[in-house]
């Protein structure tokens, strides 16, 4: 059904055919950007671009790109609970995010990744203490690399909007990603190594309580290999925090100066 | 030569009608030759509390297409005339209130939004809302040879290199709104100016020439030649 | 809810508190406005009929054919545009198509909600689209494939990440970098199977016709003539004016809404408008030798 609130074009358009040239074998130890299988890729943090919304955070790592707006504390639409305040988190692809165009209307598998951005989150924020209020985190995905990567770099970005609105939290939440490829941990796979895995992880990690606010894991995989990818991705998730820090520092003393 | 045989600066046949639509609170219907719209005014009347302002009345416009569903063509054309008639209706006398117009194309023959202006400004002249002036608006169109025509139907409008509707206003004289599209020179701009200028203020004529027709209707009395 | 400011009340000498400049200016927009206004200054800074510093950057989005990011001020909108194939129409069988979109998502500023687009998007999309079509920008019969069978069908989508005034502007001067940006594959169409195959990578750039960008006007208490209004000011305008100028200084639009305006000051915001344009087309073309160099 066209959209009648938009510029349509035709009806029907499709990708074409691309010639893929020859593929390089996988190799676990020094992949494609020459990355070692336990290695993120290099990540960019910065809050405050968007200066409309309390709390704003902007990630770049690779060629994922996320910006993320928070409003709030806000007021509560009625019938919200009088105890403890609401977490409404949406996400959306932007239409050029990924190879094929993604259309405007929310689909399935963004209303999943609004609610596990969701399960992410809420456990460290401290809605009880902003009862009757509602804190909206608005997340737009500007380029995509990678399905669990972009979530993880949504759910940290998100994490690092709320700490520039100055929600409190118990802790800021890191999260990153990991693919099983042939028996091997690959972290922070980007989007060509996902088509060569058996097997996808996402965890979300608060590290100073060392404790994980979500996980999921897609694909058959042994229990040990979960165990020694659960373990990467909590290193990863140490890594990415320093660099939290350092941008909410960062942050701060340019609000300073 | 323009293919209905007038001149460069002549509108079309002009049709009015007042009070049309029984149930609203104003109709009036404005006809450029085939182009046609219809308007009716509801209001002011109560809205919800969610919309409504303390100090003025609040003016929402619908407008519908000849054809089809609307689309964002037609949104553009609710936002000039909403913008339009806001600042000549005399909110502040009706706060908390709401006046709804609401246009209905009955046929495209170019010059719709000059068109549905024209017919606005009679609805709400017949629904006696309070006015700052009087809007009244007319297009134009300049071909590839650079001529300006006033008025232009959809055929002519085929051949146009740009399109202009003015509405003007008959206190101060300024441009109320103007939607030009295409590619012009400042001059041919200028030209289009004078000439819609001087096209609204014949219209202007048949506005009240309509409004003193309605009125004598009503009263019975002969108001003589103004 | 909206209260006009009563003069009176604010600015009778004898008030029983004072405001801070931030409560006053939540309360009492226009007043707060009129202040700095009548005074020649804008409540940023600027003088009265300046425009905003721009910053525009090309090729960021590596996932689209085309990409811009523009800042106007605070402005910031991001365009991309991909292309993909489709039929042509039957009128038509070699032109291409364009299909311009604004969005402005919740993200961008506490008025807009979530949901679909609003009546500011819509209109902005919509005389976005006007220009592209009624200015010829592109030889829509460049985006051909195979006659009757297959063009390209460019998906010019604008995102806002953060609104302060001035969509329309921010907007199209993105979708005009971004276009420059563009590069298609080479691509053939395959007769048997129906479908077209594509280079794997982008060489081809596009021809741009012209180059329009627009400069918005707005007036304040029906008097004084402001250029490039902000989100603050935008609601207290009784008129806005947005004129369109191409590369060889024609105009490409003019869209006027509100109050009335005499001639005189329309002539005068054509003139600013085109040194506006340049100012952008320089900052384009600078961007874009940037993006080409590496």
């Amino acid at each position: 059904m066209a959209d009648r609130k938009r510029v349509v074009g035709p009806e029907k358009s499709v990708l074409p055919l691309v010639e893929s040239g020859p593929q390089q074998p996988f190799n676990p130890d020094r992949r494609k950007d020459g990355r070692s299988g336990d290695r993120i890729r290099p990540l960019f943090l910065k809050t405050g671009i968007i200066k409309q919304a309390d709390g704003s955070a902007y990630i770049e790592t690779g060629r994922l790109k996320v910006a993320c707006g928070v409003y709030g504390p806000r007021q509560s639409a009625r019938n919200k609970l009088p105890t403890q305040g609401t977490l409404n988190c949406d996400f959306k692809f932007s239409a050029f995010s990924s190879a094929k165009r993604r259309a405007y209307a929310k689909d399935n598998h963004e209303r999943e990744c609004s609610l596990i951005v969701y399960q992410a989150l809420a456990p460290a924020v401290r809605l009880d203490l902003i009862p009757k209020s509602t804190v909206d985190v608005y997340i737009q995905i500007l380029e995509s690399d990678g399905n669990a990567a972009c979530l993880a770099a949504a759910i940290t970005c998100a994490a690092m909007a709320l700490a520039d609105a100055g929600i409190e939290m118990t802790d800021a939440v890191a999260a990153s990603s990991a693919g099983y490829i042939g028996g091997n941990v690959v972290l922070d796979p980007d989007g060509d190594e996902e088509t060569l895995q058996n097997g996808s992880l996402m965890v979300s990690y608060m590290p100073s309580l060392n404790e994980v606010t979500h996980m999921m894991q897609i694909g058959e995989v042994t229990t040990n290999l979960t165990v020694k990818g659960m373990e990467a991705c909590v290193d990863a998730c140490s890594q990415i925090r320093t660099v939290m820090q350092q941008a909410l520092a960062a942050s701060l003393a340019d609000g300073n100066s | 030569m323009r293919p209905d045989k007038r001149n460069t600066n002549d509108i079309r046949v002009t049709h009015t009608a007042l009070g049309q639509l029984h149930r609203a609170d104003g109709s009036g219907r404005y006809q450029f030759g085939d182009s046609s719209v219809l308007c009716g005014i509801y209001g002011p009347a109560a809205i919800g509390l969610r919309d409504e302002k303390l100090d003025r009345a609040v003016i929402e416009v619908s407008f519908s297409a000849a054809h089809g569903k609307s689309t964002t063509r037609e949104r553009l054309h609710e936002r000039l005339l909403r913008s339009t008639f806001e600042t000549a209706i005399l909110s502040a006398l009706h706060p908390r209130t709401g006046i709804r117009i609401t246009c209905q194309t009955l046929c495209d023959d170019g010059a719709v939004l000059a068109t549905s202006i024209n017919a606005t400004m009679l609805a709400l002249m017949d629904a006696g809302i309070p006015l700052r002036s009087v809007i009244t608006a007319v297009s134009c169109m300049v071909d590839k040879e650079g001529e300006v025509f006033l008025d232009p139907t959809a055929l002519e409008l085929k051949e146009a290199q740009s399109t202009h509707t003015f509405a003007f206003d008959n206190v101060s004289g300024g441009v109320v709104s103007c939607e030009s599209t295409g590619v012009f020179t400042e001059e041919e701009y200028e030209s289009c100016y004078d000439i819609c200028k001087q096209g609204s203020d014949a219209i202007e004529r048949f506005l009240r020439h309509a409004l003193q027709k309605k009125l004598e209707k009503q009263s019975g009395l002969d108001f003589g030649k103004s | 809810m909206d209260i006009d400011t009563a003069a009176d009340a604010t600015t009778n000498g004898a008030s029983h508190f004072t405001l801070d400049a931030d409560t006053f200016r939540k309360i009492h927009p226009a007043e707060y406005n009129r202040r700095f206004i009548s005074q020649g200054v804008r409540a940023d800074g600027r003088p009265l009929q300046r425009f905003r510093k721009a910053n525009v950057n090309v090729g960021s989005i590596t996932t689209a054919n085309g990409s811009s990011m523009v800042r106007l001020g605070n402005t910031t909108v991001i365009c991309g545009i991909k292309a993909e194939v489709t039929e042509p129409t039957p009128e038509a069988p070699r032109a291409g198509f364009l299909v311009p979109n604004l969005d402005l998502p919740a993200l961008c500023s506490p008025q807009f909600r979530p949901g679909p687009p609003g009546e500011l998007a819509q209109t902005i999309s919509e005389y976005i689209n006007q220009i592209c079509t009624s200015t010829n920008l592109l030889n829509l019969d460049d985006l051909c494939i195979a006659s009757g069978q297959a063009v390209w069908v460019l998906h010019a989508d604008i995102l806002c990440l953060n609104y302060e005034g001035n969509a329309l502007d921010a907007a199209l001067a993105a979708l005009i970098a971004a276009l420059w940006n563009v590069r298609l594959p080479k691509s053939t169409y395959d007769e048997l199977e129906g479908t077209v195959r594509a280079a794997a990578t982008n060489t081809i750039p596009l021809v741009l016709n012209r180059l329009p960008l627009a400069a918005t006007f707005g007036v304040f208490d029906a008097q004084h003539l402001i250029a490039d209004p902000t989100d603050q000011e935008e609601p207290l305008l009784s008129s806005q004016l947005a004129i369109v100028v191409d590369q060889e200084d024609n105009l490409c639009g003019i869209l006027k809404e509100g109050s009335a305006m005499d001639r005189e000051r329309m002539v005068e915001c054509i003139g600013l408008a085109r040194n506006r344009a340049q100012a952008l087309r320089r900052l384009i073309d600078e961007a874009l030798a940037k993006a080409d160099a590496s």
